[in-house]
């Protein structure tokens, strides 16, 4: 079974060291995993922590963009949260603007659901990162923004949807998406930035499902039958 | 929804409060012109009803850092805040409360702003 979308809930902050979201509903369904995505003004800050209905998550190895921009995005997972209202929580040291959407799934595996975490940053739109994913998987991606002047994020990516996003200012925008393998070849989260001169730092990760990703064919496969032969017949 | 003045260590709570019909979005901010001498975190968090007040729901919240904070612009920030939608345009059943808590006795308020 694919990994699934199940609910989302953000908020955002001026000059803010912790964020909480509104409640929100998490399934009751097997195999729940889920996912706090941050996005700063800012990038010194340190000491991150989270959770979602007080399971505590732990930084998605990768995803983290650090100070390679002048914003930062970075991502927390963690696996199953308690079902029914929730909401997720994000604490950092030095405040800043920020923008936190909490994303829980279901389906995905519980031993090790985040595979390739990334991040990339840049200076042009549109903001766009590539992963080789496999059938089931989903990815999510969360993204962080600046423009000189009336700047705003589209969601670009085929299949991909909006999970939330929010225009914080005119120079500092925050949002998250998620987008289902379809072929389980390559997956690129993409968002269109509005404004001038913008710089954008986008965090992905891909979320394997229970039982394992199904790796897409792409040759063609040879069968081969080994054996010793008595008579006419294969034994 | 808290006046400015000196807040008691521990939990203040406001509201309940009516948001005006129509809202879609609130705004809870923290006025940091008093946080220059403070040393402690600060958190502030909001409830919601759609009841009439039988029922309510967290609604977001948010902490900040003491001391003087300045903007890429070197001006000083006058104010912490989250923003949150609601789940629907306020009507006459919409109600929002909210709790400031604070480590140490520390010069402030909490203002609450819809759109």
């Amino acid at each position: 079974m694919a990994v699934s979308f199940d609910n989302a809930a953000s908020t955002s902050g001026t000059a803010v060291s912790t964020l909480t979201t509104p409640a929100f509903t998490v399934t009751s369904s097997a195999n729940v995993v889920g996912v706090l995505g941050l996005s700063l003004s800012g990038t010194t800050s340190t000491g991150f922590s989270g959770d979602i209905g007080g399971t505590a998550g732990a930084a998605i190895a990768g995803t983290d963009s650090g100070a390679a921009q002048t914003i930062r995005s970075l991502m927390f997972g963690m696996v199953a949260p308690p079902s029914g209202s929730q909401t997720g929580t994000m604490s950092w040291t030095t405040a800043f603007n920020a923008v936190l959407g909490a994303e829980t799934v279901f389906a995905a595996d519980q031993t090790a659901p985040f595979q390739n975490g990334t991040f990339k940053t840049g200076t042009s739109s549109p903001a766009i990162t590539t992963l080789s994913t496999m059938i089931g998987d989903l990815t999510m991606d969360t993204i962080a923004a600046s423009e000189a002047g009336g700047g705003s994020l589209t969601v670009a990516g085929t299949g991909q949807t909006s999970r939330w996003n929010v225009t914080f200012s005119a120079t500092f925008q925050g949002a998250g998406g998620s987008m289902a393998s379809a072929d389980g070849i390559k997956i690129s989260p993409s968002w269109t930035i509005g404004g001038v001169s913008p710089k954008f730092a986008q965090s992905v990760v891909d979320i394997s499902p229970s039982g394992g990703g199904i790796p897409t064919m792409t040759a063609p496969r040879t069968l081969q039958f080994k054996g010793d032969m008595i008579g006419r017949r294969w034994l | 929804m808290i006046a400015s003045g000196a807040q008691a260590v521990g939990v203040t709570s406001w509201g309940p409060i009516t948001p005006p019909v129509g809202s879609v979005t609130v705004t809870v901010a923290l006025d940091r012109s008093g946080l220059a001498l403070a040393t402690q975190n600060i958190f502030w968090a909001q409830e919601l009803s759609t009841d009439g007040g039988l029922t309510w729901l967290p609604w977001g919240g948010a902490g900040t850092e003491p001391g003087n904070l300045v903007d890429d612009l070197l001006q000083p920030i006058t104010e912490s805040s989250f923003t949150v939608d609601l789940p629907a345009p306020a009507d006459a059943n919409t109600q929002l409360r909210g709790s400031l808590t604070t480590s140490e006795i520390v010069a402030t308020a909490l203002t609450v702003r819809t759109g």
